[in-house]
């Protein structure tokens, strides 16, 4: 058993992997020239293998991707530690340094499983009290007749496969997804095959995904309810239409929709001004930033802050950044960032500079002296 | 007292270039009654290009980026960037002449059939193949950046250099104005008139102003330099802007009149006019702009330029002392090079003095400052072991490292105002200085890896003592190398984290500092592990030279990311270059010889 351990233990592994992993890093940088960075990031790090597709539709595999490198270096460390490792003073530079990269690695892989990225479109004067996701989408049936708050009834995306049918003793009505659109092209033209709601004003044609890092799908849905076993008719939903449908269910009005994930925030935020400068004469942004209000009404908090590049707004454990702007400087883009382990990052850091610095100058000094003692043997 | 010694003798040999060098362009023709202060026009304070700086600036930045060199010839005589400025922007027909538009492409020489004798060619023999051009730049603007092919990124700079030539022509009058300060002194009468006596503002009144006020908006947007002095709410001003504003009732800055009058005496080469005019001008913005003077000094005086040669004069006396083994003559050169590292520190000082920043911005800082904290370092391994190799490393990154900065200012202004995203001195002193400084380390590592080779396989000197020593040399800087670069890398991903919200995305330039540190770690492992020797550790830092580059510039070429705004297209062919030539010095290293000292003692 020992025998094995030292064998995984090899430096050689560890060399081994670092070269493969700078071929990976390679890879994915260079992958970035014909994909958006999104992709390349699932395909070559968010990955256990890097597949190359083949003519015949087959795939192989052609590198180990970020995963699988990251685990083998994890085992290949642990190894290290249960068999070769010297556990003295001196070493404990190394030691702290090879911690301080586990917690890295792991770091990452929560990071990448936990975070949730999500944007807040505010035009002048909006308010929000939710963001939304930038690729999650889903279909709700509003309740408007609350009181103080709406009940909203939500279908991820999940269920919206052409061919699904959608019945939960929660929700007041059955759904039938008739068709899925990942992507449309959509005109104003009448269309036969809704017979309810906006949609029958609107021609959607299938079109190919888009992957860009700036470009949006427009996902569309046709879809049926019914009720009480009987159907009360066709709609076609869009996550580029603006405003809900209204649908009569039995004795209820509900507002329904097709539109990117909304996750809700305790506290409102309202857009007072967006401020763009740039350099004199030319395009070169100077500085943007958002003045917006926060109203929070569990808090009881009302304030005025301004969001900027490099000054993000922390709050309710997410952070606000400023992202961009659209519209002519009319309309601010906050990116919404949900991470908690936002802080490992930070102390892993801290520790495998320490650690690396200590084993370095300790080093250095030894060095030193040796040189020295050099230097006057030459002299002699 | 014997490093003051040094430090004196290495002095001495700064003051050539610190005192005598200050290049004050020549006393050129068309003087009529005084000497050309050609300085006094220098130092004029403008807004060009988002920021504040001399017009000499703007001369030699414009002029580098259309010609490619500071200085051209016509008919004989040598005309300087200056000269050359305020001959487009006063006596334009004449400069229309001057052979400065440098077009390198052949496709674009046979597009415009211009034969291949020269390579320069003037503005009056591209100006009827405008429209050609210009329909060829507008086919080439529809293609994404990064998917445009060299003859299209031709093509584009060639027009926008036209552009830019045009945009100086009309800076301080219309091209063809014969005399445009008496056309705004009318025109401030005119106005003076309209507000004294408000009813007189009739139909045709506003008929005429709207005129006017389409006539100076044209102007303004055909021109680039401002030179208006802010005013109340206004910012710096074109001269065509200003008469716009005048026109709407804002009171007249003595700046427009002033510059439109220097026009005319330059037309008339009247020295002494010209001379008068700006000493009060100049004397006004010294107090208000104290750094404008100082920076067109800086410009004069070129000391990164004139560092160069200094360098080239240590590496050869180093050579000469290591062949003769002088240990007197080393001594003299590790004082050329510590002269030439001082004149490298002032002008990166001077440099920082201006812009307010730290070194780094942009591309050009980071070559100055990379092949300075190269040299500084290759400086300290040489005050260790004495034996000419850190002299020899610290000449090659500080020379090489100096000609890449003056390549890359042959693309514009090298201080540039800094974007938004990067607004932040915490973080441009640490994050991007640390990672700059781990470039540094893996060039000296890599130069002295090439030096080893050469010595170890080709000339085959290597004591056993001094082949130990290299080892030494190579580790510990690799070992620094790591430790910058993985300090500097995690800086970054803090800043990333901090103004966008992720401390890791995967972007280029992220991806090609971690490639560094990953090098690092696989060399330290491979020598821990016995994976490679001492031989092996030398190839795998030249190497390293490769993966620096690639991180350094190979990931800007890309074009594409979040730090794409050090984006740069050229010096492809360089690069490429570069790596075959490190590839060469692996070869070499890898040649199946036997350690020369082990060869000796047998």
């Amino acid at each position: 058993m020992k025998k094995i351990l030292k064998k995984l233990a090899s430096l050689r592994i560890t060399v081994v992997v670092l070269l493969a992993g700078m071929l990976l890093v390679l890879a994915g940088t260079l992958a970035q020239t014909h994909m958006p960075i999104r992709e390349a990031q699932s395909i070559y790090f968010q990955s256990f293998f890097v597949w190359l597709p083949m003519q015949n539709g087959m795939q192989i595999p052609i590198l180990p991707g970020g995963y699988t490198l990251g685990f083998i270096m994890l085992g290949n460390l642990t190894c290290a530690y249960l068999t070769t490792f010297k556990w003295t003073f001196k070493r404990s530079g190394v030691l702290v340094m090879h911690a301080g990269i586990v917690m890295l690695l792991v770091g990452q892989l929560f990071t990448d499983l936990l975070t949730i990225e999500s944007q807040m479109v505010l035009n002048h004067g909006d308010a929000k009290n939710y963001s939304e996701a930038l690729y999650d989408y889903e279909l709700v049936l509003i309740d408007p007749s609350g009181e103080k708050t709406n009940t909203v009834y939500s279908i991820p995306k999940t269920k919206l496969i052409t061919g699904n049918m959608i019945a939960d003793n929660r929700l007041p009505v059955a759904i039938s997804v008739k068709e899925f659109l990942p992507n449309a092209e959509l005109t104003m033209e009448s269309n036969s095959i809704p017979t309810q709601g906006f949609g029958m004003q609107v021609k959607a044609v299938k079109a190919p995904m888009v992957q860009g890092d700036n470009q949006r799908n427009l996902h569309c849905v046709y879809i049926d309810l019914i009720h009480a076993g009987k159907s009360l008719g066709t709609w076609l939903l869009s996550t580029a239409f603006i405003k809900p449908d209204a649908v009569i269910i039995g004795d209820k009005t509900y507002l329904m929709q097709l539109r990117h994930r909304r996750y809700m925030l305790p506290m409102t935020i309202q857009l007072q001004e967006f401020e763009h400068k740039r350099f004199t004469g030319t395009n070169t942004p100077m500085a943007f930033s958002s003045r917006v209000r926060l109203i929070d009404p569990t808090q009881n908090e009302d304030r005025i802050i301004t969001i900027s590049m490099n000054q993000p707004l922390r709050y309710d454990g997410k952070t606000f950044y400023q992202a961009g702007f659209a519209n002519e400087d009319k309309t601010t883009i906050l990116q919404v960032v949900l991470n908690p382990v936002a802080i490992l990052p930070y102390i892993a850091c801290i520790m495998v500079t320490l650690g690396m610095g200590f084993h370095f100058v300790s080093h250095f000094t030894k060095f030193k002296k040796q040189q020295t003692k050099r230097d006057t043997e030459v002299k002699a | 007292m014997k490093w003051i010694t040094t430090l004196l003798l290495a002095f001495c040999i700064t003051t050539p270039t610190l005192v005598a060098q200050e290049q004050t362009p020549a006393n050129q023709t068309n003087t009529l009654n005084a000497i050309p202060n050609w300085n006094a026009l220098g130092d004029i304070a403008v807004m060009h290009q988002g920021r504040l700086k001399p017009l000499d600036t703007v001369a030699r930045s414009s002029m580098l980026m259309i010609c490619g060199k500071q200085s051209f010839k016509f008919k004989g005589e040598t005309l300087h960037a200056l000269r050359w400025l305020m001959d487009v922007m006063c006596n334009p027909q004449l400069a229309d002449r001057y052979r400065v538009f440098l077009i390198h492409d052949p496709d674009i020489q046979a597009l415009l059939k211009l034969g291949e004798e020269d390579k320069r060619w003037s503005y009056l023999e591209l100006e009827s193949h405008l429209g050609l051009l210009a329909s060829q730049a507008d086919q080439a603007q529809q293609v994404q950046p990064h998917q445009r092919n060299r003859y299209q990124r031709a093509v584009l700079e060639l027009f926008g250099h036209i552009t830019t030539y045009r945009r100086l022509k009309n800076s301080i009058a219309p091209e063809k104005s014969p005399d445009f300060g008496k056309e705004i002194a009318q025109l401030i009468d005119y106005v003076q008139w309209l507000i004294k006596n408000p009813k007189k503002i009739d139909d045709d009144a506003i008929k005429q102003l709207n005129i006017l006020k389409t006539h100076y908006d044209q102007l303004a947007a055909r021109s680039s330099i401002h030179f208006v002095p802010p005013n109340g709410d206004l910012p710096w001003q074109r001269i065509g802007e200003h008469m716009r504003n005048v026109l709407a009732g804002a009171p007249v800055d003595p700046a427009a009149p002033l510059f439109a009058l220097v026009r005319e005496s330059y037309q008339l080469g009247d020295w002494q006019m010209i001379n008068q005019l700006l000493e009060d001008h100049l004397e006004t913005q010294a107090q208000q702009l104290p750094k404008i003077r100082s920076e067109a000094k800086f410009n004069r005086m070129a000391l990164l330029y004139n560092a160069m040669p200094v360098y080239v004069l240590g590496l050869v006396i180093t050579l000469i002392a290591m062949m003769l083994k002088k240990r007197k003559l080393l001594t003299a050169g590790v004082i050329v090079v510590i002269g030439a590292f001082l004149i490298h520190t002032i002008g990166l000082g001077w440099r920082m003095w201006i812009e307010g920043r730290p070194p780094v911005i942009n591309l050009y800082g980071s070559a100055v400052f990379v092949g300075w904290g190269a040299t500084l370092m290759a400086l300290f391994l040489e005050r260790f072991y004495k034996n000419g190799l850190g002299n020899i490393a610290a000449t090659l990154t500080g020379f090489s490292t100096l000609i890449i900065a003056h390549h890359l200012s042959l693309s514009g202004d090298t201080i540039e105002p800094v974007r938004a995203v990067l607004d932040s001195n915490f973080w441009l002193t640490t994050h991007v200085l640390i990672v700059t400084l781990g470039y540094s380390s893996m060039f000296v590592a890599g130069a002295i890896g090439m030096i080893f080779v050469v010595r170890d396989v080709i000339l085959r000197n290597l004591s056993k003592e001094s082949y130990a020593s290299m080892g030494r040399m190579v580790y510990g800087i690799i070992c620094f190398a790591m430790l910058f670069s993985f300090v500097g890398t995690v800086l970054g991903g803090i800043w990333a984290d901090q103004s966008w919200g992720r401390f890791w995305g995967w972007d280029p330039k992220e991806n090609g500092a971690l490639l560094i540190v990953m090098w690092n770690a696989a060399v330290l492992h491979a020598r821990w592990s016995g994976m490679v020797q001492i031989r092996g550790m030398m190839i795998m830092a030249i190497l390293g030279n490769c993966v620096t580059a690639f991180s350094w510039f190979g990931v800007n070429m890309m074009g594409v990311g979040l730090h794409s705004y050090g984006f740069m297209d050229g010096a492809f062919f360089w690069i490429i270059a570069f790596w075959i030539s490190q590839l060469i010095f692996v070869a070499i290293g890898l040649f199946p010889v036997r350690p020369a000292q082990i060869q000796s003692q047998s």
